[in-house]
This record gives C-alpha cells, sequence and structure tokens, in this order.
C-alpha cells in the first residue's frame, strides 16, 4: 500500500509543479477569425524570454508594452499575445504555429537572435503571415522573402563600421573573437571583408560555453593591442572578465549586443574602458523622448533595444491602421509607413529586402555606464 | 611551455569542480545503483542558496554562505531521497531514473521561478590573477582547487576512518549483509545523499564564484559529472575524483587544437572511448560495468 | 553435545513466505531450543535458504509469526533484527570485499556497544587466529575457507544468542569442512544456539541435537539428528549418493 500511494503522490506533486512553473503567458481566448479594422487587432510576439538570452527578450518587450501604451491611449487598438522561444528554435516553431493556428494572427514581432528568425522565415512565407523582427542581422535574412522584415541594419552594415574603428584605433592588426552562431560569423565575415589591415586570430566560441580560458590563452599568445569581439551579454562578459584574470591587457570593441548593462555587472572593473556599437543613435529628440518614457515607466533607462522593439511595434500599429488586420495590408503598409518614420531607433526605412538601414554611434564604458565616445 | 602550465592550472580548476559534482554522483550510484540526473540541479540550486544568502539577502560573509548552503542543500538532498526515491526502491530503475530526471524538472522550474531567469554574479572584485611561476591564478582559483582538494582529504578520511564511512562502503558492497550485520541502511542511505549534495552545493558554488549563475547551468554539471564517473569507473569515489580532473585538463589542452564546438564533445567523447574499450572505467569493476548495460 | 534447558527460543509458526510474487514456503512450523544445534537438510529448493532469510527479515512474509525470545519479530527489518540478538551467516556474499578483515568484524560489530569491542575481537581472534594474521588484508582477496570464517567471525562477534548458518560447507576442501564444523560445535558449546543449513546431511545431522527435513516449502521430517540419520526414507532420498 504504502508504495503505491508514494508513487502517486510524487506524480502528482511533480505534475502540479510542473504545469504551475511552465511559463505564464496572457493568452486572450482564441478569436475565430480577425475582427474588422476599427476593432481589436492581436498580433504575435516571440522572442527569448527566458534563458540565456532573456536580457534580450525582456528588454525588447518593455519596448512592444512602453509603444501599446500610446498606441491604446484612446482605447484599446491592439493586443499582444507574448510567447517564448527560449533562444530555440524548435520552441520558436511551436510558439508561431500556436500564434498562427490558435489565436490567428495576421502579424508577429519575433524574434531576436538572427538564428532563430531565420528559422522562421520559411514558415512566414507559407503561411503568409508577416514576421518583422526588432533586431536580426544576419545577411542571410535578406532571402527571406516578401514577408520578412528586420528593423536593423544588416550585420553587412556592422562589419564595416567595425572597420572604421580599428582605422581611427589606427590598429594595423587586430584579433577577432566571435560566437559561433549565424549571428556572431555573419559579423566577423563582413569585418573580414571590410578590414584592410592584418587578422592575427578569429577565435571561435560557443554559446552557452561558460569556461573561455583557453580560447583567450590562444587570442593572448599573439599579442594583439585591440580584440573585436561579437558575442552576447552572458558569455561575453565571461571573456572579459577571464581574460582580465589572465593578464590580458587590450583595447575591447564590441558589437551591438554587448552594448547593454549586463556586461558591466557581469564583467565588472575588467568592463571599463570597453568600446562598442550601438545600433541608432541617442542624441536625436525622437531618442530623448523615448528615454524620458520608458524612465517614467519602468524606473530605469532604456534597457537595450527597447527603442527597436518599440518602432517596431509602432510601425505594425501605423499599417494595421491604415490597411486593416490582416497580413496583406500589413505587408503593404510596414513598406509604406516606414519610408517616412522616424524614431527613437532612427529612421527605419526597408529596403527591397525589408530590412531598414542603420547608423551606429560608437560607446564606451566609463565610470561603469555606457556613454558616447567622445572622437577626437 | 609556460601556456602548457597555464592550459595545466585552468585544467585543474575547471577538474575540481567537476570532481566535487562527481563525488556524490559515485557515491549515490555505489550505495543504491542509480544515476541521480538531478544531482547537477541540486549543485545549481547551491550555488543559488550561497547567492541568495551571501548576496541578495542575509548579506552573510561568503565564506559563512558557502558553508551553510552545504548544510541546507544537504537537507535537500535527503528530502529528495525520501520523497522521490526511496518508494521507487523496488520498482524498475527507469521508474528511478525517470523521476529523478523529473526531479531535475522541477527544481530547475522552482529556482527560475523563485530567482528570475537572469545571469546573476557574486560580483567579486575582478582583477588580474597572481604570478606563480609562469601562471596567472586569481584568489577565487586557488580557493577552488584548494576546496576541491580539502573536501576530497576529507571524504577519504571519513571513509576509512570513521565508522559512518566503513558503514557506507559496506552498504555499497552489499546492503542486505549491512542489515544483516545490524547497520541501519536507510540511515545510511540519507547519510550519502546528504554528503553527496553537500559537495554538490560547493561545486555548484564554486563554479558560480568563477563564472556566473543561471538557472540552466545544472544540466552540463550533470554531463561532467556523469562522463567523470563512468570515466573513473562505476563504484569508485576516488576514480570519480580522477575521473573529474582528467576531463577538465584535457577539455582545456583540447580546445587548443580543436575548435571550441567540440569541447563538450571531448567529456562525451571520453565516455563513449571509455564504455568501448574500458566498460569497467579505469579503476571500476566488471560487475559494476555489467550493470551499466542492463 | 551441551545441555539445553528445553526453553524455546526461537519459534516458527505456519510461515508463509517468498521473495515479491514468487512463494517459497507453504506453511512452515519449527522451534530452536537454547543451546541447541538445530539442522535443516533437503534438496536445493526446498526453502533452506529462504527460512533463514525469513527470521531476519530479508523476505516478504505472507502469513505465519516468527517469535524469537518471547518477541514476535516477524517482518521486523534486520537491523532490528540483528539487535535483538540473531546473527547471519549467508551461504554466499557472507562478507564485505572491498573491507579487510578487520573493517569486517567491526561492522558484525557495529551494534555492540564501543567498550565492548575490544574484548569480543580478543575473543575472535583467540578462536581464529588466522584471521588475526590477515587483519589489514582486503577480505575480497582471502580465500574460501579463510572467507567463511571470516564469515562467522563476523556472525559471532556481537555475541549473538542465535546463529543462522546456511552452507557452512559449500565449495570447500574436506579438511576445511572439517574446520568449520569442529568450529560450529566449539561455539555452540560456549552457549550460542545455532540453526544449521546444510546440504552435506550426513555432517550436519551428526552434529545436530535436532533436524527437520524440508522439501518444496514444507517440512517434511522432524527428530533428533541421529533419529534422522538413521532413518531409511531419509538414507534413501537424502544421503544416498550424497557428498560426504
Amino acid at each position: 500500500m504504502g508504495h503505491k500511494v508514494w508513487k502517486l503522490l510524487v506524480l502528482l506533486v511533480v505534475a502540479v509543479l510542473v504545469a504551475a512553473c511552465a511559463p505564464a503567458t496572457p493568452t486572450p481566448a482564441p478569436q475565430a477569425t480577425q475582427p474588422a479594422a476599427g476593432q481589436v487587432c492581436t498580433v504575435g510576439f516571440i522572442n527569448h524570454l527566458t534563458g540565456d538570452a532573456a536580457a534580450y527578450g525582456q528588454s525588447m518587450k518593455k519596448g512592444v508594452e512602453l509603444a501599446l501604451d500610446k498606441i491604446n491611449a484612446n482605447g484599446e487598438k491592439i493586443r499582444v499575445i507574448f510567447e517564448d522561444d527560449r533562444l530555440s528554435a524548435a520552441d520558436a516553431q511551436t510558439a508561431f504555429l500556436k500564434l498562427v493556428d490558435s489565436d490567428k494572427v495576421p502579424v508577429i514581432l519575433g524574434s531576436g537572435s538572427s538564428t532563430v528568425t531565420l528559422s522562421l522565415c520559411p514558415k512566414a512565407e507559407e503561411r503568409k503571415v508577416v514576421l518583422i523582427s526588432s533586431i536580426s542581422t544576419a545577411p542571410a535574412l535578406k532571402q527571406c522573402g516578401d514577408y520578412v522584415f528586420s528593423a536593423m541594419a544588416s550585420d553587412d552594415a556592422q562589419g564595416p563600421e567595425w572597420a572604421k574603428v580599428a582605422e581611427y584605433l589606427k590598429a594595423d592588426e587586430v584579433a577577432v573573437m566571435y560566437l559561433n552562431n549565424d549571428y556572431g560569423i555573419g559579423v566577423k565575415d563582413a569585418f573580414l571583408a571590410s578590414y584592410k589591415g592584418k587578422v592575427l586570430i578569429a577565435q571561435p566560441f560557443e554559446l552557452g560555453a561558460k569556461d573561455f580560458r583557453t580560447e583567450i590563452l590562444k587570442v593572448k599568445a599573439t599579442n594583439p593591442k585591440v580584440v573585436f569581439i561579437v558575442d552576447h551579454v552572458a558569455e561575453g562578459s565571461i571573456v572579459i572578465k577571464q581574460a582580465a584574470e589572465l593578464g590580458m591587457n587590450v583595447q575591447w570593441v564590441t558589437d551591438v549586443s554587448m552594448v547593454a548593462k549586463e556586461v558591466i555587472d557581469l564583467a565588472g572593473a575588467a568592463a571599463e574602458g570597453i568600446m562598442g556599437l550601438r545600433a541608432g543613435s541617442t542624441q536625436t529628440p525622437e531618442y530623448k523622448e523615448f528615454e524620458a518614457a520608458f524612465q517614467k515607466k519602468f524606473n530605469e533607462p532604456p534597457t537595450i533595444w527597447a527603442d527597436f522593439s518599440y518602432d517596431t511595434m509602432m510601425l505594425v500599429a501605423m499599417a494595421i491602421d491604415k490597411y486593416g488586420c490582416n497580413s496583406e495590408g500589413i505587408q503593404k503598409g510596414l513598406m509604406e509607413v516606414s519610408q517616412s518614420y522616424v524614431g527613437p531607433s532612427g529612421p527605419k526605412a526597408f529596403n527591397e529586402y525589408g530590412i531598414s538601414q542603420g547608423v551606429y554611434e560608437w560607446m564606451v564604458v566609463k565610470d561603469g555606464k555606457w556613454v558616447l565616445y567622445e572622437k577626437k | 611551455m609556460d601556456i602548457f602550465a597555464q592550459l595545466l592550472v585552468n585544467g585543474l580548476i575547471a577538474g575540481g569542480t567537476y570532481a566535487l559534482a562527481a563525488i556524490g554522483y559515485s557515491m549515490v550510484y555505489s550505495i543504491l545503483k542509480f544515476i541521480n540526473f538531478a544531482h547537477g540541479s541540486i549543485a545549481m540550486v547551491g550555488a543559488y542558496i550561497t547567492f541568495f544568502l551571501a548576496i541578495q539577502s542575509l548579506h552573510l560573509p561568503l565564506p559563512a554562505a558557502f558553508f551553510l548552503s552545504m548544510l541546507l542543500t544537504a537537507l535537500l538532498g535527503i528530502s529528495v531521497e525520501r520523497i522521490a526515491y526511496r518508494p521507487l526502491r523496488r520498482a524498475p530503475k527507469l521508474a528511478t531514473l525517470t523521476t529523478a530526471i523529473a526531479v531535475s524538472f522541477v527544481l530547475d522550474a522552482a529556482v527560475m521561478i523563485l530567482m528570475g531567469a537572469d545571469i546573476k554574479t557574486f560580483s567579486l572584485p575582478v582583477m588580474q590573477g597572481y604570478s606563480i611561476g609562469p601562471v596567472l591564478i586569481t584568489p577565487v582559483q586557488i580557493i577552488i582547487i584548494g576546496a576541491s582538494l580539502l573536501f576530497m582529504l576529507l571524504l577519504y578520511i571519513l571513509l576509512t576512518r570513521t565508522k559512518l564511512g566503513k558503514a557506507i562502503r559496506a552498504v555499497a558492497d552489499d546492503p542486505s549483509l549491512a542489515e544483516a550485520s545490524g547497520i541501519n541502511a536507510n540511515v545510511v542511505i540519507a547519510a550519502v545523499f546528504g554528503i553527496g549534495s553537500a559537495l554538490a552545493a560547493a561545486a555548484g558554488s564554486l563554479i558560480g564564484l568563477d563564472t556566473n549563475l543561471q538557472p540552466t547551468m545544472g544540466f552540463l554539471i550533470t554531463i561532467k559529472a556523469f562522463a567523470a564517473v563512468v570515466l573513473g569507473g562505476l563504484g569508485s569515489v576516488y576514480g570519480a575524483i580522477v575521473g573529474g580532473f582528467i576531463i577538465g585538463i584535457v577539455e582545456n589542452l583540447g580546445v587548443w587544437v580543436i575548435p571550441p564546438v567540440w569541447k563538450d564533445t571531448i567529456a562525451y567523447g571520453i565516455l563513449i572511448l571509455v564504455l568501448f574499450v574500458w566498460p569497467a572505467g579505469l579503476f571500476g569493476s566488471v560487475e559494476e560495468a555489467g550493470v551499466l548495460q542492463q | 553435545m551441551s545441555e539445553h534447558t528445553g526453553e524455546t527460543l526461537l519459534e516458527i509458526r505456519d510461515l508463509v513466505a517468498g521473495y515479491g510474487k514468487i512463494e517459497v514456503l507453504h506453511g512452515i512450523s519449527l522451534k530452536v531450543q537454547r543451546g541447541e544445534i538445530v539442522t535443516l537438510v533437503g534438496a536445493n529448493g526446498a526453502g533452506k535458504t529462504t527460512t533463514l532469510r525469513s527470521i531476519m527479515g530479508l523476505t516478504d512474509i505472507r502469513a505465519g509469526r516468527i517469535i524469537f525470545d518471547g518477541t514476535d519479530i516477524t517482518g521486523w527489518s534486520p537491523h532490528r533484527v540483528a539487535a535483538r540478538g540473531i546473527a547471519f551467516v549467508p551461504q554466499e556474499r557472507s562478507i564485505f570485499p572491498s573491507l579487510t578483515v578487520y573493517e569486517n568484524l567491526e561492522m558484525g560489530a557495529y551494534q555492540l556497544p564501543p567498550g565492548e569491542f575490544a574484548a569480543r575481537l580478543e575473543a575472535i581472534y583467540a578462536r581464529f587466529p588466522r584471521l588475526k594474521e590477515r587483519y589489514r588484508q582486503r577480505a575480497g582477496t582471502l580465500s574460501g575457507g579463510e572467507r567463511r570464517m571470516l564469515a562467522i567471525a563476523r556472525g559471532l562477534i556481537a555475541n549473538p544468542a542465535l546463529m543462522l548458518v546456511d552452507e557452512p560447507s559449500l565449495g570447500l576442501a574436506p579438511k576445511v569442512v572439517e574446520a568449520v564444523f569442529e568450529n560450529v560445535q566449539g561455539i555452540n558449546r560456549e552457549g550460542t544456539t545455532i540453526l544449521l543449513v546444510e546440504q552435506n546431511a550426513r555432517r550436519a545431522l551428526a552434529i545436530a541435537h535436532r533436524a527437520y527435513v524440508m522439501e518444496l516449502g514444507h517440512i517434511r521430517y522432524e527428530g533428533t539428528g541421529r533419529q534422522l540419520l538413521e532413518d531409511e526414507q531419509v538414507q534413501r532420498l537424502y544421503l544416498g549418493g550424497a557428498r560426504t
């Protein structure tokens, strides 16, 4: 008797806990069809809300929420269903199918990481659902098709910008460390194509790893003065920290993913003085207005890429306003409204591939904060 | 040559944590012939408890938080055994393995809910390591290696000089005979879970101190510990320790010549190689190997 | 033969027991008086070992009672039974192979108050000088005969009132078997009651005060050692062609 009852009890407790632990996403009653223009339009959102890249997903969620405040200020026009992809293409697929089949959304905002967004492209094209990413930048996105958009300039642009930094720093030989995924490889290749000097070593490292000491030693052995690193905050901050412990004193230049406060939190004093690229501009009136609103709502300065997701949400809202809550309309509308749209993350005009152009700012960590780099 | 020395030291740092994690794994296996897949999650919980006590709430000094976490995690391990595993003692092995996986899910999710999914660190001052010969090593890293060795020494003393330690070895040899000799096997098993979980907490905390904390860190610890135990030989705790150090060193040396995408593959590769060539592992026995095949 | 007071030390009543779903004992009853050597003989599979293991709490008991020294110990967990004063010397896997001889004895004396261990150890070493010689040797490396000796010593060191000995002569050379049976008798003379299971029926019946013959989970015959030794049926079934 005792054994069976215990077994059942354990299974019951486990089942309840697992169910309770499933990330709670607000799910309105599924609608059979989307209402006509003038009523509430439900859209989807897929991003890394938990897991290694949660910092990015949560931040982009905030940008969307801030935009919704403005959009729904005079009555609810748009409702967003937030889904978590845990930085996994497989989970993203599941979320996509749920949003499209169950919730019948005409447009999905997502994802963050290029790898995940790329995995959703074929489905978006096949099901004719608009997919708009706030920040995916892999050059491969160009091949995705008419229904896929990105609000951030492709890495084709980030690479050359890095080359400009190298030139400015008068570095005729550099080392490169890159995250071994679509994004990292994309930036690295774009950089190598533009940079005219000598590349001492291009060292890959893995997403999710914790111990990079050997990779760091390999780079250190080439005696670089400047190291370009493209990475997520989780791994990148460990690299910078471990490199400092191993006595590596170089000028770090990061990609856009690392210009986030988490890097400073996690790498501590080792982060002081590192440079990085920031997509968009913090000096425009649009940005300053956004910054104030963000600070007011969330009690902190804007987190990384919230401005991009804010703009993405605004663009989608404007497209729905013009052409209604359907995929063809939104697809047409996005192209049109973006041409003249300038938001906190800059001008968003989509080119023929559905990708925005962009500008970059140079940032540096000073006194424990990312600030604009003063060019001399 | 300098680089080699540094790589070796780095290997000892990583290996020390693997070895500590592997001890509890190996002891539980020896006693119950059961692979506790929840072990890595328990290490992760230990790391988070240390973080909670030292940084998030009570602001205890780090050593106090560290040891208190070991104690609390020991209690957690004992509870898990009592609630999830003991009722299944006579069930087929598959039932216990599945339960262990379920326990790891529950622990991972619980920590994620309570502590958040974002990355946490102990925010120790980042500094260049001390120079010891050609090698750079930070104080925390010295502590990691030192703590690993110390705990291993204490384990040896426990197993060879104390009554409980000998009882543990007796139960590992033959639970029925131990019971018939007057040893309460359930108490010994609880003690093993307690000790193993405490050491797992130590390993998790040290890893957290060296890198950072994420609710997903448990899985990697489980895999590395498992590889260490199999490499060292099922049934041999000292083998598991040696296995842990070997994996740490081979990983660090290996990545020098092989692309890092293969780094975890090194651990798995060693596992596969060992199972083919020496199913018994370095110090294991052939009977134990037979159990693995079932 | 030592004096027995006629007081019942162990009584088994209508015991039905086995392993999980498999029932091996279909209702057996027997008695062991204090100071006796009682032998269980029978063919393989008769349930002799299961009887001993049931007393020790190592089997699943469906029905019946086991009463030891006035206390009902049916279904007690083994370490409680051991604490109560019963020692078990199993037929195989009877020692802890990875522990030393000394550590094996320590485990045998697990429940003994610490002060008494030294004295008991002396007594054991006196009876088994070979064990004293090899006290630091890993038990797994001992010869068959030495292991058997250690197993008996491990049981004896806790000064049990009753010792259950399962097939002590199994796999041993004839000369060693001699020594084993001498030891069993010696231990009995010093006051320990013995319940002995043996395939070597002739020998076992010769040293027994009383004996039972088991067959397929039942008790078939009961009598004094001499009676059964001389019984024609028993001779034909169990002693003819059997090992000496």
